[in-house]
């Protein structure tokens, strides 16, 4: 029998796993960044934030990583609540539309959203069709295209957790709630929200970290001159050969990305705990 | 059910549908591409026509490739959900500090270009004398797909009441079987997602995948990306509309068999 | 609550038949080792139709090998290739000049003799480069691909990349990409006026007359064949740096393309093949060298990927385009310079 004391025990075998095989290797390359000829040295961070472009490219990368978590979340939220009161045919199509999306790759997906956004494609004929627009605009290569590309391409990684917090979550509460008096809106903000919390910060969690790493979907949709942190790594490594500055770029990155989710987590617990 | 209810569940379902057209936007896109008589790969088509279909039949080694990224995709799911239910297990009941620190460090392979764990594999493999693809690539993927798994179940379990397992275990069911027979059913949303999750990001993995196929073993992604760069033309359409298939008659097997459904509505 | 489900078991068993299939399958791989005729080539993604097509029967009618492809991003092999220098599993490698250069020193090499590969004494004397390093085999020519629904004309001259009508008509490769280079020395000659030879360390002008062409460019390209879809279907006019082999292809399917060599001159893709540093089965690599160098595969893929042959025996394969000169940069000093460039390069571009 074992106590709960013990118990912990159970998580060495997934944590030494991606200890031994994600962060020892992760480790042993990221550590590149502290040194120039055997020497520890923080000569490489100094460089790169002393570098303007690099930091507007810094800049970029979280802008457009948290604008796609928030637009994913927007969209998610009221859909992960309708999905959580549909059943039957209804609960099917909103499952084959989560699951159906992630078969076709993501370069398969980049082809597709040239075709919808090209000057003479068809989001732009559509648009002039119903008289929104006179001329065609140009939506290939913006920002506003990568961020929708990559909320669609990351939107069930933020779906599928709030909705199987909200299906396990007794339905019983919020109607308890209404019994006792209280308003629609007190229900959502003091009921439905903190206990589907967990479920956001998992999606968020997600969303956030694909969104800050992604490589295939930036350079397709808005290609090299509007690059990403990963866009450098990729550069730094494959292209410049340089290893030294790949490492401090990815650090730099993963620092920023771990401290965005505790953080966010952690606001959310404090957030959760006061209801 | 007051007016502000009724309004609310108007504007969820409004939003719902659209997210739905929203993201089957790019799917109808790459199947009605697919059918075009066209050599350029565009809509719309001058006139349709199977000819990028018949075309993938001088395509060698595709089904190879369908077959490991299947068995990469399977067999690190099945390792992940193992692992990754032991460790929310832990996380949520154990009563040590960290567990945020725990629940983020299982997310952060996610976070890095797939590139980097990509190249930091291959020079750690090869340090300790991995060279076998498939392992390599098996672990590579395993990578990947436990964050998934472990961070689904994590935010299930924190709302899961653990009671339930105290009770199965007085009537006489052991831990694991207590675990199996009560937790499991009723985490079958968070298991389908989590799961779903892993098993499609294994089958789609590009970046670390590369670094770790050789000529013997490329798995799907990789062979699809090398078709591409020889000629932009719509058999990469084609193949992609052969995968929506299989994912289709996928989802309406797994529906008749271990109801998805079912399972899905925990 | 919930209710304790029933239909646990059955489920579970299903998962636990597919995951003894995965077993099964598990141990496939290990059972198809190498066999002593067996060499793996390194070579792009683009070489995968002419190596299944005719290289791969070639080799094994004529020297008796089993031919097995990696198609990726030379960077990537060259990645690959230094992570296993101590037990290498390529044979011989098919990539560009810059990526050998690079491959030489990190010491990946080993060179090609005349002894072992008589056909390398065929070559033309500038395809074979550092004593026998690697050889170029045949060279596409690069110049510039256009629509020819929306540029009926053509494109003449380097210079209609400038034109005010082409404002956002223009994709360009990135330096990353071989082809980058291109537009560079283009922008070069046109920036300092000096013709190739001198031009080709202008590199200062180049930068400000590449500056000059921003407005019209769309996008800059790492994945070329997305680029090159946007060109097919008129979304661009004009694709910069684009070469025979890629191009010439697509117009014989019948795509509304074609590829321009304007006045001021077309490039040399450099094309090379190199033999690994203690690859396996060294006898068989070097037979195929011999043989990708040899005029009978010469010809053919010169005639399959519209190139230029490097064996000076050999007439078929590109018709070059008469009156126009054809260069090849001193790669020694762009492998000196391109990292630096690459970063100067994604700084004037960016937006």
């Amino acid at each position: 029998m074992r106590s709960l004391e013990n118990i912990g025990l159970l998580a060495l075998p997934g944590l030494t796993f991606l200890a031994v095989v994600f962060a020892l290797p992760l480790l042993m390359l990221l550590l590149k960044s502290f040194q120039i000829d055997g020497q520890f040295s923080l000569e490489e961070y100094r460089l790169f934030f002393s570098d303007e472009y690099n930091m507007s490219v810094l800049w970029r990368t979280l802008r457009v990583a948290a604008l796609t978590t928030l637009l994913a979340l927007l969209i998610a939220y009221p859909t992960a609540i309708a999905m959580s009161r549909a059943n039957g045919i209804w609960l099917s199509i909103f499952l084959v539309a989560m699951v159906l999306p992630m078969s076709v790759g993501v370069v398969v997906k980049a082809f597709a959203w040239s075709i919808i956004f090209r000057t003479r494609g068809v989001l732009n004929d559509t648009l002039m069709s119903l008289g929104l627009i006179d001329a065609p605009i140009r939506m290939l290569f913006t920002e506003t295209a990568l961020i929708i590309g990559a909320a669609n391409v990351f939107l069930p990684f933020m779906v599928l957790p709030i909705y199987a917090v909200l299906r396990q979550m007794d339905s019983r509460l919020p109607e308890a709630a209404a019994s006792l008096g209280a308003t629609p809106v007190f229900r959502f903000f003091n009921v439905t929200l903190p206990l589907s919390l967990p479920g956001v910060v998992a999606g968020c969690a997600f969303v956030f970290s694909l969104a800050v790493s992604m490589y295939v979907i930036p350079s397709l949709i808005v290609g090299e001159r509007q690059q990403t942190l990963s866009m450098l790594t990729a550069r730094s490594f494959l292209f410049l050969r340089n290893e030294a500055l790949g490492a401090t770029i990815s650090s730099i990155l993963l620092i920023i990305a771990i401290s965005v989710v505790l953080g966010s987590s952690w606001l959310a617990n404090r957030l959760g705990a006061r209801q | 059910m007051t007016g502000t209810d009724r309004l609310f569940l108007v504007l969820s379902w409004t939003i719902g549908l659209c997210c739905v057209v929203f993201l089957m936007l790019p799917i109808v896109i790459t199947v009605a591409a697919s059918f075009t008589s066209s050599s350029v790969y565009t809509l719309p088509p001058p006139e349709w026509s199977l000819r990028w279909y018949q075309s993938l039949e001088q395509r060698s080694g595709l089904w190879e490739a369908v077959t490991l990224s299947l068995n990469l995709a399977l067999v690190s799911t099945a390792i992940s959900l193992v692992l990754g239910t032991l460790a929310a297990v832990a996380v949520t009941r154990g009563r040590f500090r960290g567990r945020e620190a725990i629940a983020t460090f299982t997310v952060s392979p996610l976070m890095m270009p797939g590139l980097v764990v990509g190249v930091a594999l291959l020079q750690f493999f090869r340090e300790i004398g991995l060279r076998d693809a498939y392992w390599s690539l098996l672990l590579g993927h395993i990578v990947i797909t436990l964050p998934f798994v472990m961070r689904t179940l994590l935010a299930s379990m924190s709302a899961f009441d653990f009671s339930l397992v105290d009770a199965a275990r007085t009537l006489g069911l052991s831990y694991p079987k207590a675990i199996l027979k009560v937790l499991v059913p009723n985490l079958a949303p968070a298991y389908l997602t989590g799961g779903l999750f892993a098993f499609l990001a294994s089958m789609d993995n590009y970046p670390i995948s590369i670094f770790l196929t050789d000529a013997r073993n490329k798995t799907l992604p990789i062979k699809m990306l090398q078709y591409l760069e020889e000629q932009p033309d719509p058999s990469l359409a084609a193949m992609s509309s052969g995968l929506i298939l299989m994912a289709v008659i996928a989802l309406v097997v797994g529906a008749r068999t271990v109801g998805l459904n079912r399972m899905i509505q925990g | 609550m919930k209710k304790l489900t029933n239909g646990v078991l059955s489920r579970r068993s299903v998962l636990k038949g597919s995951a003894y299939a995965a077993l099964g399958t598990l141990a496939t791989p290990a059972i198809l080792r190498a066999q002593s005729s067996e060499i793996v080539i390194g070579c792009a993604g683009s070489h995968t139709a002419w190596m299944e097509e005719i290289v791969i029967p070639h080799m094994k009618s004529t020297i008796g090998a089993d031919i097995l492809f990696e198609g990726t991003k030379s960077s990537v092999n060259l990645e690959k290739m230094a992570s296993n220098k101590d037990a290498p599993y390529l044979s011989v490698v098919q990539m560009d000049d810059p990526v050998m250069i690079q491959a030489v020193e990190a010491d990946l090499l080993t060179p090609i003799t005349a002894d072992a590969v008589p056909n390398m004494t065929d070559l033309r004397p500038d395809a074979v480069h550092m004593d026998g390093m690697w050889c170029n085999y045949v060279q596409p020519w690069a110049g510039v691909a256009y629509n020819t629904e929306f540029a009926p004309d053509g494109v003449p001259s380097w210079t209609k990349l400038w034109s005010p009508e082409a404002k956002g008509q223009v994709i360009i490769p990135s330096l990353q990409n071989t082809e980058g280079m291109w537009t560079l020395f283009i922008a070069a000659m046109l920036g300092s006026g000096k013709p190739f030879s001198e031009a080709q360390y202008e590199i200062d002008a180049a930068f400000a007359k590449l500056e000059e062409l921003k407005p019209n460019l769309l996008s800059v390209y790492t994945t070329m064949s997305q680029a090159f879809n946007l060109l097919e279907q008129g979304e661009i006019t004009m694709l910069a740096g684009n070469f025979s082999s890629y191009a010439l292809p697509r117009k014989n399917e019948g795509v509304p393309v074609d590829l321009a060599a304007p006045s001021e001159g077309i490039f040399a893709m450099p094309s090379g093949i190199c033999l690994v540093k203690g690859g396996p089965n060294p006898e068989l690599a070097q037979a195929y060298v011999n043989e990708m160098l040899g005029p009978v595969m010469q010809s053919a893929l010169a005639d399959f990927s519209a190139s230029v042959p490097a064996n000076t025996t050999v007439t078929a394969g590109a018709i070059i385009p008469e009156g126009v000169p054809i260069y090849a940069p001193d790669w020694a000093f762009v492998a000196a310079n391109r990292r630096e460039w690459i970063e100067r390069f994604d700084k004037l571009m960016a937006l």
